[in-house]
């Protein structure tokens, strides 16, 4: 309200000389956190009030109870550019969206700078306009109201002797207390097992330190951060919602709602105040509301939008709310999709607006004065937001789908079916045009040659186009093939992108399109293996890479699979876990992991320096099991036995040899 | 005297208003006088500290108040924001400060709630020497001290 009334010229003569204590405090309340920070300093008695926890409680309220969400930000991770944008839960419930609504903000602590590699800030979560942030790994308690933060303490979990380990966190509000609290769960796999354990730690902010609490309900790997809701912190764990009572550190379980046959990828959040169910098919997005919050029958799907699935993100499932108009507002990365209730919702999208023009993005203006509220702590982030009193959102992945993507929906699909040489060619004449520059006239026809030739013999060579489809199977494979093929063809380095992009079609052409001013080419500025990260970011899902990893971690050697079939299902699943990929030691752990106990035993007192020493090794175990299993067989005595508990007795000296034939025993 | 469902309000300068009750009890202070007392209900409601003009101002936008309150379809919530709006935007700076005593004693704490809002507007851009005037407010800082808080936000200023 107060944005609207006009402040009178004379406004320099107010005098409001004996106003009583409590008229103050109830003008102090409504002003903007700048404001108070300000006024700090007008007097001692002025000082204590603003810093009394008593005044930063009511200010808060108050704030946090506008109806017309004036001090309610949205906060985002705008992960091409690095940088975090912030824009007025108002302004975005508010159609349309004004030019400039989207503003910068600074992080509280400079950003690592890694590209294509892992995310260097995740917003764990929000509470009170606090928000909880994960930037490389050290957890952060942030108001940026105040643009005070806290880097919390580490936990005493150590990583130890185990192949990974992973935290997954959720942010809180215990009332009890009167404390904000972080709920880190570790997972880990401890060597020789294949399970995945966690350990629980719960961090208080009054105490400022982490304590272990009881182990986390489901020894299952968890992918999205909590949700805070209740007093609680809800996990999707499979077909059910897992809480943990801030408060009483006590588990819950309750079921998700059926999502049907086609489920793609889902999450929970909180729409209008209860815990929600996002849901994807292939398709369209279903969204569910848990109307009576813990009881299962009350579950109700409240609507569903058509959907590129190409647009979901594991990391940042969209942003849902509903507009007071009821329009329904889809909002991924800064693609805004608008949904109006009076058509079909089935339908394509209405409008399609993007939420802000990139080059409009300024970051000259401040947050202003509207800035979301409290002295101590401030507004919030959560998934699917709208009339809950913490409103606003996280989103991480951002724009690289631009206009061309959004503008190509409906074109798509009638203009790259059947693509024929000539539609390529034109396709390279534009990518190199695009390089341009008149002083790189003489070296563009030299490009475009080798270009060409290259062009020429991949396209001998067969070489597959893309274009983008439902099934993320077929770019990894896309990938793959190129790759075979550029090492049959020995491609150097430097031009492997340059052709590969050309054989990328429609939907697939598009995106690159949308993400080259970024990236020039022509000076090498991306590797292949740069271009492999962003495709696949793209076209293979990371919730399908999540759950390749998870297949990975939790593989085992089952009793009719063969070492050999071990290994190659194996070796087909490392590739999505870089981390242990890279490193021999691990892969050999979790290799020996997954095998066969009795096989597993066998080499677990040895010491192998190489991957392949261990599979030979593997394999010779695996053959003289067959082996004796065949002398059993004809009634002989089982000669492994004795050797495998030899094994036991002198495994402290490590000098088990590699039994590859039957006298080593 | 009043008739049955109304309340005569008198203001300190002896000017008096007949209002309805619905409108006179937007006031807590009001509604609690005649909560205990009956014969407040039927004589007159000396309110100490309100001249007319103000008193009148009080009963203009409690009467727009109570008959919203009573049907909401005549004056909507959109009315009434608006209705708000021009309320305090007219107000001169004597009025304000009078207003906000007077809601504030006679416990209206919708009005008094938007007159606070309109002042924190007014003065939310304002350097502390300024408030410091405005709210006749001797600063016991040392020139050190204040430095001192200043340092701790230099970006709010």
């Amino acid at each position: 309200m107060d944005s609207q009334i006009a402040i009178p010229q004379d406004s320099d003569l107010l005098t409001l000389p004996d106003l009583p204590f409590e008229l103050i405090t109830d003008i102090l309340l409504r002003l903007p956190v700048k404001s108070l920070l300000k006024f700090n300093c007008v007097s001692k008695t002025w000082l204590s009030l603003i810093s009394s926890s008593k005044f930063i409680k009511s200010h808060l309220k108050l704030f946090s109870e506008n109806k017309e969400y004036t001090h309610q930000k949205l906060m985002l991770f705008d992960m091409s550019y690095n940088s975090l944008k912030s824009c007025s839960l108002q302004s975005f419930l508010d159609a349309p969206m004004a030019d400039g609504a989207v503003t910068n903000i600074s992080p509280p602590v400079e950003l690592p700078d890694k590209p294509f590699r892992h995310d260097p800030l995740c917003i764990v979560g929000s509470c009170d306009g606090l928000i909880c942030l994960d930037i490389d790994y050290d957890l952060y308690l942030w108001n940026p109201s105040t643009r005070k933060y806290k880097k919390l303490p580490r936990t005493t979990f150590e990583e130890g002797p185990e192949i990974f380990f992973y935290m997954n966190c959720g942010f809180g509000y215990d009332n009890s207390s009167d404390d904000y609290k972080v709920v880190a769960i570790f997972e880990e796999s401890p060597a020789k097992k294949c399970y995945i354990a966690t350990q629980v730690w719960i961090y208080g902010l009054k105490t400022d330190s982490w304590r272990r609490i009881v182990n986390f309900k489901k020894e299952v790997h968890l992918e999205k951060s909590g949700k805070f809701l209740n007093g609680k912190l809800h996990w999707e764990v499979g077909s059910s919602v897992v809480s943990i009572d801030l408060e009483t550190e006590m588990y819950e379980e309750f079921e998700l709602p059926y999502y049907g046959k086609y489920r793609f990828d889902s999450a929970l959040g909180k729409f209008e105040g209860k815990l929600a169910a996002l849901c994807s098919d292939y398709k369209h997005i279903h969204l569910w509301v848990m109307k009576e919050y813990g009881v299962k029958e009350s579950w109700t799907k409240i609507f569903t939008v058509s959907y590129r699935i190409d647009l979901w993100s594991n990391y940042c499932p969209p942003l849902l709310c509903r507009r007071k108009n009821g329009e329904i507002i889809v909002l991924q990365g800064w693609l805004l999709m608008v949904y109006n209730l009076k058509d079909d919702l089935d339908k394509d999208p209405q409008v399609i607006e993007r939420a802000q023009k990139r080059k409009n993005v300024d970051t000259t203006t401040r947050t202003g004065d509207d800035e979301i509220h409290d002295a101590e702590i401030e507004v919030p982030l959560i998934n699917l937001v709208h009339g809950s009193r913490n409103a606003a959102s996280r989103i991480d992945q951002g724009i690289p789908r631009a206009e061309e993507t959004t503008f190509n929906v409906e074109t798509a699909a009638t203009s790259s079916q059947a693509v024929d040489i000539g539609v390529l060619l034109q396709t390279m004449t534009q990518v190199i045009q695009n390089q341009n520059q008149q002083q790189l006239q003489q070296q563009k026809l030299q490009q475009e040659q080798t270009q060409s030739s290259y062009f020429d013999k991949l396209y001998r060579a067969n070489a597959p186009n893309f274009e983008s489809g439902p099934d993320p199977n077929v770019a990894l494979n896309w990938i793959a093939q190129m790759k075979t093929i550029f090492k049959a063809l020995r491609f150097l380095e430097d031009v492997k992108v340059q052709v590969v992009i050309l054989f990328l079609v429609g939907n697939a052409e598009n995106w690159w399109r949308s993400m080259e001013p970024m990236i020039d080419v022509a000076e090498n500025d991306i590797t292949w293996e740069e271009f492999k990260e962003m495709f696949l970011d793209q076209y293979f899902p990371r919730a399908l890479r999540k759950k390749r990893q998870n297949d990975f971690y939790s593989l085992r050697q089952t009793e009719n699979m063969t070492v050999l079939q071990y290994a190659n299902k194996f070796t087909s699943l490392e590739r999505f876990c870089p981390k242990v990929f890279e490193d021999e030691e691990k892969k050999m752990d979790r290799f020996e992991q997954g095998l066969r106990e009795e096989i597993g035993c066998q080499l677990a007192s040895h010491k192998f320096t190489t991957f392949k020493n261990m599979y030979d090794a593997a394999l010779a175990v695996e053959m003289r099991f067959k082996l004796n299993k065949d002398e059993r067989s004809i009634g002989k005595k089982p000669r492994w036995m004795i050797g495998s508990n030899q094994a036991v007795g002198t495994r402290q000296q490590g000098n088990f040899k590699t039994p590859t034939k039957d006298e080593d025993l | 005297m009043a008739s049955k469902g109304n309340l005569t309000l008198k203001s300190c300068n002896g000017k008096e208003f007949i209002v309805e009750e619905k409108v006179a009890v937007m006031s807590t202070t009001i509604k609690n006088m005649v909560d205990v007392d009956d014969s407040f209900a039927q004589g007159v409601i000396p309110i100490i500290g309100v001249d007319g003009k103000i008193l009148a101002k009080l009963i203009e936008y409690c009467k727009e108040h109570a008959e919203a309150d009573e049907d909401e379809e005549v004056k909507s919530e959109e009315y009434l924001k608006k209705f708000d709006e021009k309320f305090v935007d007219e107000l001169n700076l004597n009025d304000l400060y009078d207003l906000l005593k007077a809601s504030n004693y006679l416990e209206i704490t919708k009005l008094l709630n938007l007159l606070c809002q309109k002042v924190a507007s007014m003065i939310k851009g304002k350097k502390p020497e300024e408030i410091r005037r405005i709210f006749n407010i001797k600063n016991d800082f040392t020139p050190e001290e204040e430095e001192e808080i200043n340092r701790q936000n230099p970006w709010a200023f």
